[in-house]
């Protein structure tokens, strides 16, 4: 799409005048009149027996309205749902029953056990320390090694082992690239279990309105379609009687793109209580109860010609995927094997997954979902290829790229890559990082007794998810793009912007493709009852869907208001054009007429051509023929300290490609927070239970998000290779930053210890693991 | 939530008063930086809190040419900001600037810090280099403790039941003194997973008259690091290496949790106490 | 998390272990113990008030003390639990002799579960640490009181 006056532009975000002044709506800002606060009683055991709840005391606590257990709810609020249990694509898969609130067993810590509607949060909360539950603590697992361990205790009695499900992909001939190989490089890589951790935590406001049989429910949520039709089947309510209203939402990197136990408790509370509840999570219950990413851990092998040339993957992997299934969570690892190959051309490629439950919260969509940790894998085995066969990574890099002719490119796994020119990304970042000189300058800090490392990655990842022939729960997106009659439009998106700024390029969009000022549009989302089914965001595919569903609509907008004009005109619509935001006749712009003009004659209907329906309003659902598949060159310069084993950035040079870009601005503000959270993988973060389950990272004080202070100022630039899969040739970028960070970290940060023989870390690299690595040669 | 009686005494003799009336049951309230979230995330349940905060005069930071003195409540900030302290006695803001963020400086206070005794706070290591007298009020009159005598253990100081810390004093370091304070933070938290103060003056010689190193995030309570001290007091930079060995002596249990090992606390110790009396002697120049 | 660490007390081996497994010396050098009643054998019903910094809270549960071996060794498990969460600990003490006083070590687990373990786990091996140590140096004091 050509680039005109808003596509293209640093318009900054229209979201942010009433973020930042405070005049943003939350869930946890409505109010309704006799609103009770609900709070949840959490399992303190990782594994236990429930042998009684007494909840009698809190019964009786003045204030309190309503103690609802597991018994109360299990017959009629059904189990909480996961969209990806096919037992052809997942052989053996276990699917346990996942209540709202646990009976007779709980499986982790932070399980919720009973609910406590009262008059205020703070009577909610004291009702709690009255509840008594009879526990019989049950040894705990907290790794997929321990599930599968002999003797291990089991998890879900209705099977005898702890085997969740199993997954393999394979390609090509993993057998001859093997045989072929002169080495095969080897090595164990571990991708730690991480907190989301958005600003916002979850709430849940729930109102039943029983003259209309009708359930209102806000929800903290990337999803409002897909938990409507959720919550209609949990608590068997027809689904148009449900309305979902995700209102603004603060972050949710895939932790909101779930349906969790506290939104059908509360939708259910609202409608027994006949009043309205309200829930917000603490943060304390968001490090327990919310979903988790990552936790992998997994053999790598790599088939390799002494040149560097790689034949061919095998990666044998265990996840360790929690207590019981949240909406996606088998299916995620799975993103993992379709991207296995990489920017690479081999397609010699198998992965076989086994998933363990443990005494864990259940892992989910993450940030980047599964692709980080193939990116991550790929790009740290190429360095570590490059470490055994003392060759230079960029020369592994660039001998195993795939060319910029080859696309559309199908890889190993069958995925078909859309476009892409991954030398020219590389080639750019190596001159902004002028790479000779750093490696000069390495060699000479090295003779001072200082540790410089530069590390690559050169990702590919999958964005704009996706045909819903690869997704779980459906994969196209809708628009409806209306003009009223005085010129104002609206457009309804099914997608559920929560920081990605929507409401400010797809308003980019429409100014352009109707020559409407962007004042003049409003962008709406999140509400069941306002906007027509969508899937919602997640996957970066809000733009390169759900823009893409909006210019289908708007265009047949405009092929109405073209052929309006053109009747009003007298002319012929192929001869009409936008100018200044005035149809005219091409030549004539002083007889053009503004969209609002030929709005009112739409409306008024008088003046139509024969023929033409009145109105002005457009529909569409747009199903992608594929993903798209951005791409980039990541460059680190860390700096060891020799004396303590601390990590400086000293320099972040990134490279993204993510199509043709509609505002740079959102583009770098999601490169940015991308980065620092894949940075956040590399050095800081790590969920850890202890050995009898327990969370001990289950705060700020222990979980270590990155902070300002850790960074320097990102040198970023684009290359722009269009994406064929839409229109607008997008390709998404929500998700690239955090992919492509972790591996160009870790690579540096090891190739600043190559002195020391270093060949490989798992993260986080924590001062004292590098410290002791420099003292052990 | 747990009710409990807030009282927000005007004067410190009232506040004393309310202090010996509630003993136990009583916490007192300075800048809220420890004892309000313990009570938010219901770890802890006082039933009276005593808020020092409307006491006027406790605020106050001097800085005289014999004594710099820091009221309780001064908060961390009104040190870092002070306008003569970079020029009397630099290692105090510069140990200032590194607690937590600007909000906690804002709000947290000095003598809540010290009067807390995390193992990890930033001011005992500080004030053990700059040897500074805390002065308490309790129901005996007052006294003063040095800071050596006052970290006793984890969370554990010399203060009594019934007793508040008031202020501290430190003797305003001669010509020819300089101080530093090197930390690793606990890269969530912000605390010190270690951090060392040091503090020197050197004689005209340019060795070390006096030393002072205060070691804070390695071991329960903050200590002075005496055999260091002992090995360079009347050496000069040339000896701070082999002094700096000696940082984490006599250290019986060391603090260890998975953000570093005892052994890696110690080392750090011994990393930034030469870091910092190389600092403090090239200052002190 | 492991518990392991030594003591010195101030009497005899035999005098020591007449001490370690007195309730009524328990209950009063127990820290926080507010109360210390035997239910049955070897099993005491206890309550205290524990914490650590402004991290306060009342617990209530039990203390058995089993295989006991005097002079030598005993074993004694620790199951409280109250609001802010749980500790369970268990550990063997074993007593030898050195010189005229009695060289104290034991070894455990202590499993910390509930709000105190997400929150305060860079307290947990110090507070432990702590308790046992003011345990140990309470009934050494007695030793030496009564000796």
């Amino acid at each position: 799409m050509p680039i005109s006056k808003s596509v293209g532009a640093r318009i900054k975000r229209r979201e942010d005048p009433r973020m930042i002044q405070g005049l943003a709506h939350y869930v946890d800002d409505i109010q309704l009149p006799n609103l009770l606060h609900v709070a949840i009683l959490r399992s303190p055991y990782a594994h236990a027996r429930i042998n009684g709840i007494n909840t009698d005391a809190a019964q009786n606590l003045s204030g309190v309205k309503s103690v609802v257990t597991g018994d109360d709810v299990k017959d009629v609020i059904g189990g909480i749902p996961c969209a990806a249990t096919d037992p052809e694509g997942f052989p053996g898969i276990k699917v346990p029953h996942h209540p709202v609130l646990a009976t007779g067993k709980v499986r982790f810590v932070g399980e919720p056990i009973v609910a406590v509607a009262a008059t205020d949060a703070y009577i909610a909360q004291d009702a709690l320390d009255l509840i008594e539950v009879d526990y019989e603590p049950l040894d705990a697992i907290n790794s997929a090694d321990a599930a599968f361990a002999d003797g291990a205790p089991i998890i879900h009695e209705d099977w005898d082992d702890n085997m969740a499900f199993t997954w393999s992909i394979a390609g090509g001939d993993v057998d001859a690239a093997f045989a072929e190989a002169d080495q095969v490089v080897s090595q164990r890589i571990d991708h730690q279990r991480l907190v989301p951790n958005p600003m916002e935590t979850r709430g849940v406001v729930a109102q039943y309105l029983p003259g209309k049989d009708q359930l209102n429910l806000w929800s903290s949520t990337q999803i409002p379609h897909l938990l409507r039709t959720q919550i209609s089947v949990m608590l068997g309510m027809a689904e148009n009687h449900v309305r979902v209203i995700a209102p603004e939402v603060g972050g949710g990197f895939g932790c909101k793109l779930n349906v969790y136990a506290e939104e059908a408790l509360l939708g259910h509370m609202a409608k027994y209580l006949v009043q309205p509840v309200k829930w917000i999570e603490g943060r304390r219950e968001n490090f327990l109860h919310t979903i988790h990413g990552r936790d992998q851990t997994g053999d790598v092998e790599l088939a390799v010609k002494n040149d560097g040339t790689i034949l061919g993957l095998k990666y044998t992997v265990s996840a360790d995927v929690g207590a019981y299934y949240q909406l996606l969570t088998p299916a995620i690892p799975t993103l993992t094997g379709l991207m296995l190959c990489g920017s690479y051309t081999f397609k010699n490629v198998q992965m076989n997954l086994t998933a363990a439950f443990t005494n864990k919260m259940a892992t989910d969509a993450y940030r980047g979902a599964g692709r980080p940790e193939a990116t991550y894998l790929i790009e740290r085995m190429i360095d570590v290829v490059a470490h055994d066969l003392d060759l230079d990574p960029l020369e592994v890099r660039r001998k195993n790229f795939i060319g910029k002719d080859a696309f559309p490119y199908e890889t190993g796994t069958a995925v078909a890559y859309d476009s892409g020119d991954y030398t020219a990304a590389l080639d750019k970042a190596l001159k902004m990082a002028d790479y000779e000189a750093l490696r000069e300058q390495q060699a000479k800090l090295r003779e001072e007794g200082r540790y410089l490392g530069i590390g690559f990655s050169t990702y590919v990842e999958i964005c704009g998810m996706g045909p819903s022939a690869a997704m779980p729960a459906g994969g196209w997106e809708s628009s409806t793009v209306r003009v009223d009659p005085t010129g104002k439009v609206t457009v309804l998106t099914g997608v559920s912007p929560h920081g990605q700024g929507q409401e400010t390029t797809f308003a980019q969009l429409i100014a352009d493709g109707l020559g409407v000022d962007i004042d003049d549009i409003r962008i709406i989302h999140g509400d069941t009852d306002t906007v027509q089914y969508g899937i919602g965001t997640f996957g970066s595919r809000a733009t390169a869907v759900g823009g893409t569903a909006m210019v289908h609509a708007m265009g047949k907008v405009k092929d109405k208001v073209i052929n309006i004009a053109a009747h009003l005109l007298e002319s012929n619509p192929q001869d009409i054009v936008v100018e200044d935001n005035k149809y005219c006749v091409q030549g004539a712009p002083e007889s053009g007429l503004t969209l609002g003009e030929i709005a009112m004659v739409a409306h008024v209907g008088v003046q139509l051509p024969e023929g033409t329906e009145p109105g002005l309003a457009e529909s569409h659902f747009f199903e992608p023929p594929n993903f798209t598949y951005p791409f980039g060159t990541h460059i680190a310069v860390v700096e060891v300290d020799a004396d303590t084993g601390e990590v400086e950035i000293q320099r972040y040079i990134a490279v993204d490609d993510c199509g043709n870009i509609i505002n740079p601005l959102i583009v770098e503000g999601q490169v940015h927070g991308g980065i620092a959270q894949g940075v956040g993988q590399a050095l800081y973060e790590e969920a850890i239970y202890d050995e009898s389950g327990q969370m001990i990272t289950g705060s700020f004080m222990d979980y270590a998000l990155p902070k300002a202070h850790n960074f320097p100022r990102f040198e970023l630039a684009n290359t722009v290779t269009p994406s064929p899969v839409n229109p607008m040739g997008v390709k998404g970028v929500g998700e690239a930053g955090t992919i492509g960070s972790t591996p160009a970290i870790a690579n540096a940060v090891i190739d600043a210890l190559k002195p020391f023989g270093v060949r490989h870390i798992d993260l986080p690299l924590r001062p004292e693991k590098l410290w002791k690595l420099m003292q052990e040669t | 939530m747990t009710p409990f009686d807030y009282h927000a005494p005007k004067t410190l003799r009232s506040a004393m008063r309310l202090v010996q009336a509630f003993g136990d049951d009583a916490k007192v309230l300075a800048g809220g930086h420890s004892l309000i979230p313990s009570m938010k995330l219901r770890l802890a349940a006082p039933s009276v809190v005593i808020d020092l905060g409307g006491i006027a005069g406790l605020k106050r930071v001097t800085a005289g040419n014999e004594t710099i003195t820091i009221g309780a409540l001064a908060t961390h900030y009104a040190v870092e900001s002070h306008r003569l302290l970079p020029s009397k006695c630099s290692l105090l803001p510069e140990t200032a600037a590194e607690i937590g963020d600007a909000q906690v400086r804002n709000r947290g206070t000095v003598g809540g810090s010290i009067a807390h005794a995390d193992p990890a706070a930033d001011w005992p290591a500080t004030m053990l280099a700059l040897d500074a007298q805390f002065d308490i009020g309790g129901p005996d009159g007052e006294r003063a403790v040095a800071a050596s005598d006052f970290f006793v253990d984890l969370f554990i100081t010399d203060l009594q039941p019934g007793e508040v810390l008031t202020g501290i004093r430190i003797a305003t370091p001669p010509e020819n003194s300089g101080g530093a304070y090197v930390k690793m933070r606990q890269s969530a938290s912000g605390f010190a997973l270690a951090g060392v103060a040091a503090h020197v003056t050197l004689d005209d010689a340019g060795n070390c008259a006096s030393v002072a190193v205060g070691v804070t995030g390695v071991a329960p309570a903050a200590y002075r690091a005496r055999a260091v001290e002992d090995a360079l007091v009347g050496q000069g930079i040339d000896a701070v290496a082999d002094a700096s060995a000696h940082a984490a002596d006599g250290v019986e249990e060391f603090q260890e949790d998975h953000h570093a090992s005892g052994d890696y606390r110690a080392h750090l110790a011994r990393v930034f106490t030469q870091q910092a009396l190389s600092q403090a002697i090239e200052r002190a120049a | 998390m492991k518990l392991t660490g030594k003591h010195t007390i101030g009497a005899t081996v035999e005098r020591a272990f007449e001490l370690l497994i007195d309730p009524e010396v328990l209950a009063r050098c127990m820290p926080g113990c507010d109360k210390l009643e035997h239910r049955a054998d070897g099993v005491y019903d206890m309550a205290v008030s524990a914490g650590i910094g402004p991290v306060r809270g009342k617990y209530t549960g039990s203390v058995t003390l089993s295989d006991i071996q005097p002079p030598e060794r005993y074993t004694m498990v620790v199951d409280i639990k109250g609001t802010t969460g749980f500790v369970k600990g268990q550990g063997v003490v074993e007593l030898a002799p050195e010189g005229e006083n009695t060289q104290i070590s034991f070894e455990g687990d202590v499993q910390i579960g509930g709000p105190i373990a997400a929150v305060g786990q860079r307290m947990h091996a110090g507070a432990a640490r702590l308790m046992t140590r003011q345990l140990f140096g309470a009934i050494d004091a007695e030793a030496r009181a009564s000796a």
